[in-house]
């Protein structure tokens, strides 16, 4: 029986806004549930009087009944509606997990130190009747037992320094017989030999970085200190992560891009003429190529691991540190408890890749970084 | 202890009641089952709202972007528009999803209870029309298509699909479905008047069924005298020339009918102001006989930033202004009173220029529609800031024989405070917000106070069918039939609201331009020279050709002290830079 939804689509009749309300397809038939089976072997072990304390999982869950359609079973467009989806593909996810931590007291101190890891990443398992066109579209395409959020891209090799250089290289990088290369423009591998640069030399050169993605990191990773003594207290958080990707585009990679600025480190380490005005005058060398206004589909500018960034940070996410007053002081006021604390949250950052956000979203590098807080906080117990 | 013994007691409690297990159930406040849309009079409109929304096809007033594609208006925000070709799938329609829902509506109206016969039957025609509307869409871009009738799909995985599968019609035997549905459903669909013409009625089912028999007409007649016709072996495109006349026959008959016994609706005219007339015979709700059918807007709920974005930047309240403006090319289509020929006179035959005292003299004598359609340089509009439109693109101030220009930025004053480049302009450089074109587009420009404010947006509805376009079916059709007494006689009734002069004899020629004047950004130009198969000739990719290559007009003021022609006008033509390449069909 067919169903409708409310609030669908809208027309103006009889001089009024009326609200539609759509039918909603066909029924659901061929569609169940995801089904899920999980692996999970672990252990906990505490030693020394529970001085130290560990556990360790492994994990892998596989998820199967992944909706999609039977691609070949082929509905004309007069019916209406597209094809149902069934139960048809699976995912895995697999890793480990590890914390360890020992706490103690010295006479008066008492302190703890914690480590924690996590490993994870996603296969895209299996599929609905693979099909491939050729052997290179199966290893370009396929996704059978493979990792997903994978980056493919051009290796780079490094950048021209000369004239000389680009008329005398052998293999063709822009597609046009290098006619549009000059001196800091990029190289890149050929790997299949065919002396030309193009989809044939893509690799898998990192993770994803596609703010479609999903961008966490595959190894997260954190730091917990906690010191005590009288009654002061200090605890001290640190998170990270490592084995991510970031890619350096837009506003961070074209100039001028949008018609707009680009950031200092981009355009002041550029190669570049010692005269601009003078077209025979020295070139000198820089990191980034020439800066070449309005031509985003240049060569320079293709997907390679001289955009994408091997991500690596730690961030100081929580530092807490308190002072309790002493029972004897604040018994007269019957007042049970106070406490006085600063706290801190995203305190600094550490990171291979500076002036982003190692945990921000936007490969333009236009988003807001997480926000540094700091509190002065006041407990009172009563 | 005791809170132990509490909280078992409470959760038995709470877990043994009966009738409290469903509180946990929720059914979806949005989604309903089929029997409860249609035993509610409320819900089975909002679904009829959900499909007359969704006919929203072509071009229409809340996608101005479609309107600038052709060779009567351009963009004028941002860069050149490079492109000259005309994409296959242009305006395409393809949707059965819309014809799927369509059907299983009629099949619910059906066993419905909560609707009387009369009710039941309107709106039974009411939702074939916007069938057949939709099929006529996908028959005019594609040709013959599968039709499937009131045929409501059914799928199970693991079927049979070649059951599902319908081949495609003839491009006729499309036509001809159209055209009998239209009939059978002008027989017991109401005559009267609804609301803003919103919805559809007998005559809206008359005028579709006008239109399609005038477009079958002309396939089946032009496309056969081509020397290389257009059709595919099977028939789905292409219309075989015998069946012209009957068609003709068909459209003359649908649309005299409208133009006679259409009762409420008819043309509207007045002698006192014709280019006012014209306008709001398009574009002003109140008191309207014109307008058979329109998409209806409204705020708040659905309006849409058509004036916001093309009003004129004098006028403009928020930043957006000056979208698009229409072009020399369909200024000059517009006859003058007693003059069939549409050129404008901006040089003599010397090539010197032509001085005029105010702009606006320059259109005197012209055809009342060219007001009722542009803001042409020198006229006023009420809507935003009102006030007259001061378009000037600069100064043209005496250099020794002859004259030089000065242009500026936009509303920009010289050292004796004249201006130079008005703000209106027109320019051609590649920025935002500013005129590139001479004129701006009056036709669905609304002039209600908040029309142009984003918070707020236009009600302007988008006419479909209008008398007019009886008129003009009818003129055409009795002109193919060779009835030129009937040609002559309708096509006049749209020549007199126009305040121009009356014909004699009517060609094809004749109609084609009447339609361009006529239906300026009204979805009709394309399809129509299609159907003719004149766009290639029209649209025919040659520089600076009249028509294909789109032209501006920029307008000057003579700064000249001393000389009588101080303060006079002069014009120029030139190629509008915004689209360097002529279309190519």
């Amino acid at each position: 029986m067919t169903g409708y939804t409310y609030g669908e689509g809208s027309g103006v009749i009889d001089g009024e806004y009326v609200i539609g309300t759509q039918p909603r397809g066909l029924p659901v038939t061929s569609l169940s549930w995801i089904k899920a089976q999980i692996l999970d072997i672990g252990f906990d072990a505490s030693f020394f009087n529970n001085r130290l304390t560990g556990t360790f999982d492994f994990f892998r869950r596989k998820r199967t009944g992944l909706p999609a359609s039977r691609y070949d079973v082929l509905i004309p467009s007069e019916v209406g509606f597209s094809l149902p989806q069934e139960n048809l593909n699976s995912d895995v996810h697999m890793g480990y997990d590890m914390m360890v931590r020992w706490s103690d007291q010295i006479k008066e101190v008492g302190y703890s130190i914690g480590a924690n890891i996590t490993y994870a990443r996603r296969f895209a398992w299996e599929q609905y009747k693979p099909r491939y066109s050729n052997s290179w579209d199966e290893y370009r395409n396929t996704r059978w037992h493979r990792f997903s959020d994978v980056y493919w891209g051009y290796v780079s090799d490094g950048q021209f320094q000369s004239w000389e250089e680009i008329a005398g290289y052998p293999i063709d990088i822009d597609g046009k017989g290098n006619a549009t290369l000059r001196p800091g423009d990029i190289k890149y591998k050929d790997l299949n030999g065919d002396g030309i640069i193009d989809g044939y030399d893509q690799r898998p050169i990192g993770y994803s970085a596609s703010e479609d993605d999903d961008l966490t990191p595959v190894l997260n990773f954190g730091l917990n200190l906690a010191v005590s003594w009288k009654g002061f207290d200090l605890a001290i958080d640190l998170a990270g992560g490592a084995m991510s990707s970031f890619f350096q585009e837009w506003e961070l990679r074209n100039p001028f891009h949008d018609g707009g600025n680009n950031p200092q480190f981009l355009m002041s380490d550029t190669w570049r003429l010692a005269d601009i005005w003078d077209a025979n005058s020295e070139l000198i060398p820089g990191k980034y190529p020439t800066l070449i206004e309005g031509n985003s589909s240049h060569s320079n500018y293709w997907a390679s691991d001289f955009w994408l960034h091997k991500v690596n940070y730690v961030k100081l996410r929580n530092l807490e540190f308190g002072y309790t007053l002493p029972k004897r002081w604040v018994e007269k006021a019957q007042i049970s408890d106070v406490r006085i604390y600063l706290a801190g949250q995203n305190l600094f950052t550490i990171t291979n890749i500076p002036g982003v956000d190692p945990e921000g979203l936007k490969t333009s590098g236009l988003s807001y970084p997480t926000t540094r807080v700091i509190n002065i906080g006041l407990n009172i117990k009563f | 202890m005791k809170k132990n013994i509490l909280v078992i007691i409470f959760s038995a409690i709470l877990l043994t009641t009966p009738g409290c297990k469903d509180f946990l159930n929720q059914s979806p406040e949005n989604i309903l089952e089929g029997d409860e849309v249609f035993t509610d009079a409320n819900m089975i409109k909002s679904v009829l709202a959900n499909l007359y929304g969704r006919v929203t096809l072509g071009t229409h007033v809340a996608d101005w972007g479609g309107i600038v594609l052709l060779d009567d208006a351009i963009k004028s925000d941002g860069g050149p528009d490079t492109r000259s070709t005309f994409d296959d799938d242009m305006w395409r329609t393809y949707d059965y999803g819309l014809i799927r829902n369509i059907n299983q509506f009629l099949v619910s109206l059906k066993e419905t209870q909560v609707l009387g016969e009369t009710e039941k039957k309107e709106l039974e025609g009411e939702v074939r029309f916007l069938r057949a509307w939709t099929y006529f869409y996908m028959c005019r871009s594609m040709g013959g298509m599968p039709i499937v009738y009131d045929e409501v799909f059914e799928y199970e995985a693991g079927m049979d699909v070649t059951v599902l599968q319908y081949p495609r019609s003839t491009e006729a035997e499309l036509y001809d479905y159209i055209i009998e549905e239209c009939e059978e459903i002008a027989r017991f669909m109401s005559v009267e008047r609804n609301t803003n013409s919103a919805r559809a009625n007998k005559w809206t089912a008359l005028m579709l069924k006008a239109r399609a028999a005038i477009y079958a007409g002309s396939i089946s007649n032009y496309n056969n005298k081509m020397t290389n016709p257009i059709r595919t072996a099977g028939g789905e495109v292409g219309i075989p020339a015998d069946r012209a006349q009957g068609y003709y026959e068909t459209a003359l008959k649908a649309a005299e009918e409208v133009i006679n016994n259409g009762g409420y609706f008819a043309l509207q005219t007045n002698a006192n102001n014709p280019g006012r007339n014209f306008y709001e015979a398009v574009c002003v709700k109140d008191n309207n006989t014109e307008v058979i059918w329109a998409r209806d807007y409204i705020y708040p709920g659905d309006a849409h930033q058509f004036t916001t974005n093309n009003i004129p930047v004098s006028h403009a309240e928020e930043i957006d202004r000056a979208w698009g403006g229409p072009t020399l090319n369909l200024v000059e289509a517009f006859e003058y009173t007693d003059n069939r020929n549409g050129e404008l006179n901006i040089t003599d035959s010397n090539g010197n220029y032509v001085f005029y005292d105010n702009a606006k003299d320059l259109f005197a004598g012209k055809d009342a529609r060219l007001w009722g359609s542009v803001i042409y340089p020198g006229s006023e509009f009420d809507g935003g800031k009102s006030g007259e439109v001061v378009l000037q693109a600069g100064q043209l101030i005496p250099e020794g024989n002859g004259w030089r220009k000065a242009t500026s930025d936009p509303g920009l004053t010289d050292d004796d405070g004249l201006l130079i480049t008005s703000e209106n302009d027109p320019v051609t450089t590649n920025n935002q917000y500013i005129n590139k074109a001479g004129f701006f587009f009056r036709k669905y420009l609304d002039e209600n106070p908040g029309a142009n404010l984003r918070g707020q947006g236009s009600e302007m509805w988008y006419p479909r069918f209008r008398m007019a376009e009886a008129y003009l079916i009818a003129a055409e059709a009795a002109m193919e039939l060779n009835d030129q007494a009937k040609a002559v006689k309708y096509i006049n009734e749209v020549r007199k609201r126009a305040n121009i002069q009356e014909l004699t004899v009517v060609t094809l020629d004749d109609i084609i331009r009447e339609r361009q004047v006529e239906f300026a950004f009204e979805d009709h130009r394309y399809y129509d020279l299609k159907r003719w198969r004149k766009a290639h000739e029209v649209w025919n990719g040659v520089t600076n050709d009249p028509v294909a290559q789109k032209w501006a007009l920029f307008p000057y003021k003579v700064n000249a002290p001393g000389n009588p022609n101080d303060g006079k006008w002069v014009f120029e033509k030139q190629v509008a830079h915004m689209n360097p390449y002529p279309l190519y069909f």
